[in-house]
């Protein structure tokens, strides 16, 4: 009987194309969608020529896709570090502008020799005062940057470790879903371009590698290769540090009771925001921290009073640290002091507003005023000029500091001050360079994945005037048919 | 099946991040354009900025220098003027001295001269700069020498009776000191006298000057003295020379020890012209070292500050070409997306 044939597949037409339409407007639909990928109906011929759509394929181009997953990593966690470095570079600002510790210091020592010609003049010292509180201020400030930036980081690991807890569970249902379905035969594209926008979330947070098994079952490794995902998700922690003083270390991020961040990871992982804020907050932040640190130990040293018969040791003089009263030693040289930038303070005994003398600038006895043999100016005289030009000499000789901390390790106080800032602004340029590039190829990648797997537009309407005539064939082959019958069972009749 | 390899998605995208880009570049090459330097200095010169810190470090530091050698020369031209006014003095006494030896002036007329030019020295050696005692060494606030003429007796002039009279048992208005031989005047002269005019006597009821000049900072490595002070021999030879005139009764004298008096008085005197002169020579000296050092320092500025321009300045001609062109290329993308919007295959669709 060919006509009831010819009907049949006239109809499984009409069937076929119908679905195909509902797939193009699904296209449509997640045509801006960058998640969504492009679906279309596989066409099979059944028995007796007719056809059906026998399930919905989904393009795809893993290695496009593991590239994107790749570079969106680098990219967040190299986001993070810059963002980091640009507020830190606060402290510094624009040259111009003379912020920077390094102008502070140059301040404070045009002060002293201002001071130094007219070593009588009350208004003259109170100017050193005045340019030695600024340079305090300025060590505390950018002590306190320095910290705030680092319990930033901190609290952003943390949220990055309950960001991928929630995104892992999310990422346990559709691949639950998946695998169900894909025993079972179903259309799991939906859920395949939910699994990879969770895949591609989680790796802003973190660098991962996946694996997939049988029935589209995926795994998740970090890039360092500890198992995230596997049937179910892995616990992913991090205790919060809630005072993160200098010198002082963060808490490390655990993937599956191994440790993956700070000095001690076995497997860490190299990549992602988590990555990015742990090298801000244990690598950047605490060098930069011990420079500043150095700084005001440098500092201290320079203003430093000995014992005038040679007997006592090196006492801090107007720059001090510790409890108030009494005097404190002269830390260790070459050997950063961890908070000591944010500890430094101007010495009251030279402060009139706190009970002090601003005459002890010029004739020494700053730390301990009780103590004769610390005083310089023991004629008393209004001109003692001795002091005040050994200060300027001490500011202009060389000195050890700490090498460790990266900047030049035998300077000046200010030529360590201004390799500091030398060091700042090269990691900063480094670390945004490698950022614009890290971008451009996410922003390719990205093109070229969107490029294999996303919708056009045009291109779908161009199908969708093919169904459309298809379509319409059909029709009339059913209709045609209809009369032939017709025609037929007129003439039986 | 897939066909093409366009999407709608990165079509849009890839224009939206160009236009992205460009603005941003633009915001920096028009802030470059006016202000002629680096519109973000510490990106730019990554490492190198801690060079500009330091250069421009070094620029502020001469900037402070030149200006105190400014100050401290003001106060060198003080002294020089004070030390040629005691010179000029001293010339002119001794002028008189010589002429009173000849016979030319009385008694009289010396003893005053004395007073006036030992008041007068007085008051150049207590001059004062801004609150500033130059000649107080580094005893800056206080007045160096005591007035010899005070009411109550000031300690040097209690100092010389107390001598005058211990040696010849009288004071100097007595009538017995017509009886001063010129021996005994001598021995006064040589032996008793010079002591009153040395340590510890002259700091004791002279000078509260000390010895320590002002030492100032007039290079990046270079201290220098930039005073001298009410201590020197000259300044104490010249008070020897007037108060000797003054007030040793020379009206009342015998020609014999008179003329003892003043010979001591021109020997005196001239040490003391000799004195300021050298005095004067070193300052002059000082005062050169000073002006070369503000010279080399101001030039080393100069160049400091060329050095920074070359770090931080950007050639302003490129700037606004850069300008310029990241203008049309924003145009361009522009356009593009409309074009881009219009090419749509659903207008052609009926």
């Amino acid at each position: 009987m060919s006509l009831s044939s010819a009907l049949n597949v006239a109809q499984s037409s009409l069937t076929a194309t119908s679905t195909q339409t509902s797939i193009l407007s699904r296209n449509v639909a997640g045509a801006d969608n960058p998640n969504y990928n492009r679906k279309a109906g596989t066409l099979v011929t059944t028995y007796g020529g007719a056809v059906r759509v026998a399930s919905v394929s989904r393009a795809m181009d893993s290695v496009l896709f593991t590239a994107k997953l790749g570079a969106t990593a680098t990219t967040s966690a190299q986001q993070a570090i810059v963002d980091a470095l640009d507020q830190l570079e606060a402290t510094v600002d624009d040259p111009e502008l003379d912020q920077s510790l390094a102008a502070k210091l140059g301040d404070l020592t045009n002060a002293l020799q201002q001071y130094g010609v007219t070593p009588d003049d009350p208004l003259l010292a109170q100017n050193v005062l005045t340019k030695a509180t600024e340079m305090v201020r300025s060590l505390n400030d950018a002590s306190e940057t320095v910290r705030t930036v680092r319990q930033q980081a901190d609290a952003d690991m943390a949220l990055g470790v309950d960001r991928v807890n929630s995104l892992l569970v999310e990422f346990e249902a559709a691949n639950k879903a998946i695998v169900k379905g894909s025993q079972s035969g179903a259309d799991i594209t939906d859920q395949l371009d939910t699994r990879d926008r969770i895949l591609s979330q989680l790796s802003e947070e973190m660098g991962i590698s996946v694996a997939t098994r049988p029935n589209n079952d995926m795994v998740i490794y970090t890039d360092g290769g500890v198992t995230l995902f596997e049937t179910v998700p892995r616990a992913v922690s991090m205790a919060p540090s809630f005072a993160l003083g200098a010198g002082m270390s963060g808490n490390a991020v655990y993937v599956d009771g191994v440790p993956v961040t700070g000095p001690n990871a076995i497997m860490p992982i190299k990549s992602g925001q988590i990555h990015g804020s742990s090298i801000v907050r244990d690598e950047i932040t605490v060098t930069y921290q011990s420079q500043l640190d150095e700084i005001a130990r440098g500092l201290i040293e320079v203003f430093a009073e000995s014992d005038q018969t040679a007997v006592g040791p090196d006492q801090a003089g107007l720059f001090t640290y510790g409890p108030p009263p009494g005097p404190a030693p002269i830390p260790a040289t070459g050997v950063t002091v961890a908070g000591l930038a944010g500890a430094i303070r101007v010495n009251a005994n030279a402060d009139p507003s706190q009970g002090g003398d601003l005459d002890r600038l010029r004739d020494g006895g700053i730390s301990d005023p009780l103590d004769p043999n610390y005083v310089y100016n023991t004629s008393g005289a209004a001109g003692f000029p001795d002091r005040i030009q050994a200060l300027l000499t001490a500011f202009g000789t060389g000195r050890n500091f700490d090498p460790a901390t990266g900047a030049d390790p035998t300077d000046t106080l200010v030529g360590f001050a201004g390799s500091s800032v030398g060091w700042l602004e090269a990691q900063r340029q480094t670390a945004t360079q490698t950022l614009g590039y890290e971008t451009a190829l996410l922003q390719r990648t990205t093109a070229a994945l969107s490029n294999v797997t996303g919708v056009d537009i045009n291109e779908e309407m161009t199908l969708m005037m093919e169904l459309e005539r298809s379509f319409n064939a059909s029709s009339t082959l059913i209709s045609t048919i209809d009369r032939m019958l017709e025609a037929l069972l007129a003439a039986v009749r | 099946m897939k066909t093409s390899f366009i999407s709608n998605y990165s079509l849009s995208g890839t224009l939206r991040n160009a236009v992205a880009k460009a603005r941003e570049s633009l915001a920096d090459a028009t802030q470059e354009s006016t202000t002629g330097r680096h519109a973000d200095i510490g990106l730019t010169l990554g490492g190198s900025t801690g060079k500009t810190v330091g250069l421009r470090d070094q620029y502020n530091r001469l900037n402070g220098i030149v200006d105190t050698n400014a100050l401290v020369a003001s106060r060198l031209e003080v002294t020089q003027k004070a030390l040629d006014g005691m010179r000029d003095t001293a010339e002119q006494f001794l002028a008189t001295l010589i002429s009173v030896r000849d016979g030319d002036k009385g008694a009289e007329v010396l003893k005053s001269e004395a007073k006036n030019n030992l008041q007068a020295t007085t008051a150049a050696l207590n001059a004062s700069t801004s609150g500033q005692f130059v000649f107080a060494g580094i005893n800056t606030q206080q007045r160096p020498v005591t007035d010899y003429f005070g009411t109550p007796p000031a300690g040097n002039k209690t100092a010389i009776d107390a001598a005058f009279a211990g040696y010849f048992g009288f004071a100097q208005d007595a009538p017995a000191v017509a009886n001063i031989t010129q021996a005994d005047m001598t021995t006064f002269l040589q032996t008793v006298l010079p002591a009153e005019f040395a340590n510890p006597a002259w700091g004791a009821n002279w000078s509260s000057a000390l010895d320590q000049n002002m030492t100032s900072r007039i290079s990046l490595n270079e201290v220098v003295e930039v005073s001298t002070n009410a201590n020197t021999q000259a300044m104490r030879d010249l008070a020897a020379a007037y108060t000797m005139a003054y007030d040793l009764g020379i009206e009342n004298l015998n020609t014999n020890a008179f003329r003892a008096v003043v010979d001591a008085s021109i020997d005196s005197i001239n040490k003391a012209i000799l004195g300021l002169t050298a005095t004067q020579a070193q300052l002059g000296a000082i005062e050169e070292r000073v002006k070369v050092s503000s010279e080399r320092l101001t030039i080393q500025r100069d160049i400091v500050v060329k050095q920074i321009q070359g770090f931080e300045n950007v050639d302003p001609y490129e700037a606004n070409v850069r300008v310029t062109d990241l203008t049309t290329q924003l145009d361009t993308a522009y356009a593009l997306t409309v074009r881009i919007q219009q090419l749509n295959i659903l207008k052609y669709m009926s």
